[in-house]
């Protein structure tokens, strides 16, 4: 395992939640998508949104970390939250496909969650206690 | 020292559901996954455009 679980968790939810609501304000600036819910409302839900991503990416960390062909933990961190958003946009494109009339893609909106990925793979890496007895 | 090993023992189980958990959970919201949890795809519909997650 790369590094302690459960400091990988704590991380993961600080991170997160730090992340969810840093999203909230790069997309008020990119303008890549108009808010319909109100700002209060909004930051409750990407701080919970957050914090569930964070979560994952550190536990994705922790059990492949020492896998991963990098040395640092900058990297590693950007290669699993990038690599988790890719699944899951992949996967959102194949509702797309299937439930065209529904699912409807944005390539502003996709770039921006691409480089908020990058962006949460940064946040975690400053919140990282890697354990000496790994 | 054997119990101290089941504690440390549990304590990962417990955390190794808990990210099992917050994987479904991540799930459902990406894809606003109304039939496992009514409400999720509105309360998180801005969340999951701003993370580039196709939506309606």
């Amino acid at each position: 395992m790369f590094g302690d679980f459960k400091n990988g968790v704590v991380a993961g939810v600080v991170a997160g939640v730090l992340w969810g609501c840093g999203s909230m304000l790069v997309n008020s600036m990119s303008g890549a998508f108009v808010f319909e819910h109100s700002t209060s409302f909004n930051f409750v839900v990407f701080a919970v949104g957050g914090a569930i991503f964070g979560v994952i990416t550190s536990g994705f960390l922790v059990l492949l970390g020492n896998r991963l062909p990098f040395k640092g933990v900058f990297p590693k961190a950007v290669l699993v939250s990038t690599s988790l958003w890719l699944v899951l946009r992949l996967g959102g494109e194949g509702l797309a496909i299937t439930v065209p009339e529904r699912y409807h893609p944005d390539v502003a909106q996709t770039i921006q969650g691409f480089l908020l990925a990058v962006a949460l793979g940064a946040v975690l890496n400053l919140f990282w206690k890697k354990n000496p007895a790994s | 020292m054997e119990l101290v090993r089941d504690r440390e023992s549990s304590k990962a189980l417990l955390l190794a559901v808990l990210v099992v958990a917050m994987a479904c959970a991540m799930v459902v919201i990406a894809y606003g996954m109304e039939q496992v949890a009514p409400g999720v795809h509105d309360a998180f519909h801005d969340f999951r455009h701003v993370l580039g997650i196709p939506c309606h």
